[in-house]
């Protein structure tokens, strides 16, 4: 790299770390932001997420301006100096920085997600000790499960009760088919693992674009199929520990299926390698 | 003798100021250990008013002893106004905390809480044990998954057609 190309590539740094420290500061105002709401709003997850949607369209504005910029003035600058490949190191430093950027973010998401049930819990688990009563004769009743609506057939007045567990028990545990923490505990442990994977990716592309584009290895392959199930297993693992469910095998097979069927199948080093 | 008292205002406002620049996860440990405060590690949601209100009652704790020693040597209507701020210092800068907090994002948090009450209201008193009743007799249920009343052969159900 020559004297050019590396001041080029050192303002550009610059402008990547006032970004860099602009969503710093957001995520700052946003934490603060997020306890007084979780003080306000301690059982309703729904205000959480909307507080979530309408940061995630702050944090994409200024996400965006990234990719402003390097449109208008930089990708320019650094065509000027292409060398061949000094093109590809803007380029490069662009994806990786976006990269970091949006883990910054998704992890500082999970990471609210999980505090907010974690400050439900203590209620969540007084929740789980009500006593249910037959709403016909008013003699006491158990749910099977403390966590999951269930018809309950009264054994003294033979009346069929639908009893639904306390809101803060539902709205913790969620439902057998996800929310509550076991999603957001889940969600946070595999969100590395998930980064785990785009690297990857993006580290195969440029293997294959230092070599013309040459096809992935098997080696490459069969390291995304195990990056992916490193996520799937972590995510299910996770949730299940976290709300005392059995842990969901059926959703790692049919998630890593369907990434097979999709990213791999299509793929003739593969096919050729798994004859599939 | 006044000169006192406005040392006592002058560190009062340095204190405060020192604080105000340290309401951050990284700072806060710094006023705690300043105050003589345990040393809580902050958890998320960042340096709250709730923090905020507690480290200043301590400051203005400390002032107001200060003060008793000095009130008697100054002017009546000056130590007057500084108890008067003393006693209502805490919360003020709990509430300025509070809005230089949501400054730039507090619309967003306001949205996101707009239609909550509402949302609320619809399940406030919401039963959470509930036996069907058969509209033509009045019995309950008495099988799951079972819509007809066992003693009349009614419906528990509305059906649509019926629907007004």
């Amino acid at each position: 790299m020559n004297a050019e190309q590396a001041a080029l590539v050192e303002r550009f740094n610059g402008f990547l770390q006032k970004i860099d420290d602009r969503l710093t500061e957001l995520m700052g105002e946003a934490e603060n932001g997020l306890g007084a709401l979780f003080a306000e709003h301690p059982d309703d997850p729904l205000v959480v997420g909307n507080a979530l949607t309408g940061l995630d369209y702050q944090i994409e504005q200024l996400r965006s301006k990234v990719q402003e910029t390097w449109d208008g003035q930089i990708e320019a600058a650094f065509s000027n100096f292409d060398d061949g490949a000094f093109l590809d190191v803007g380029l490069d430093r662009k994806e990786d920085f976006l990269l970091a950027f949006s883990e910054r973010w998704d992890t500082f998401k999970t990471g609210a997600m999980v505090a907010f049930y974690e400050a439900m819990r203590p209620r969540a688990e007084a929740g789980l000790r009500r006593e249910y009563r037959c709403s016909a004769c008013s003699a006491g009743i158990e749910l099977p499960q403390q966590t999951e609506p269930a018809s309950i057939y009264c054994p003294f007045c033979r009346a069929v009760n639908q009893v639904i567990p306390e809101t803060v028990v539902v709205q913790y545990f969620g439902s057998g088919f996800g929310g509550g923490v076991g999603h957001a505990a889940g969600e946070a442990a595999a969100l590395p693992h998930r980064y785990a994977v785009e690297r990857h990716k993006i580290a195969i592309n440029r293997y294959r674009r230092a070599r013309d584009w040459c096809p992935e290895t098997l080696a490459q392959l069969e390291e995304l199929e195990k990056l992916e199930l490193a996520y799937w297993t972590t995510y299910v693992n996770t949730s299940a520990a976290a709300t005392g469910r059995a842990s969901d095998q059926a959703l790692v097979k049919s998630r890593m299926d369907a990434f097979r069927k999709y990213e791999l199948e299509n793929n003739q080093v593969w096919v050729r390698a798994k004859k599939k | 003798m006044s000169a006192e008292l406005e040392e006592l205002e002058r560190a009062l406002e340095g204190e405060l100021e020192w604080i105000r620049a340290r309401r951050t996860k990284a700072g806060w440990p710094e006023v705690q250990a300043r105050l003589g405060m345990e040393k809580k590690p902050i958890a998320f949601g960042g340096v709250t008013p709730e923090h905020v209100r507690a480290a200043v009652r301590l400051l203005a704790r400390n002032a107001a002893l200060r003060l008793e020693e000095l009130q008697h040597r100054v002017e009546r209507a000056r130590a007057s106004a500084l108890w008067d701020r003393l006693a209502r210092l805490a919360d003020e800068e709990a509430e300025r905390h509070r809005q230089a907090s949501g400054a730039r994002l507090g619309q967003v948090f306001a949205n996101a809480a707009e239609n909550v009450d509402f949302w609320k209201s619809q399940w406030d008193g919401a039963k959470n044990v509930l036996v069907l009743l058969c509209k033509t007799c009045g019995a309950p249920q008495e099988r799951t998954r079972d819509y007809r009343c066992g003693y009349c052969g009614g419906e528990l159900f509305r059906r649509q057609e019926e629907e007004p």
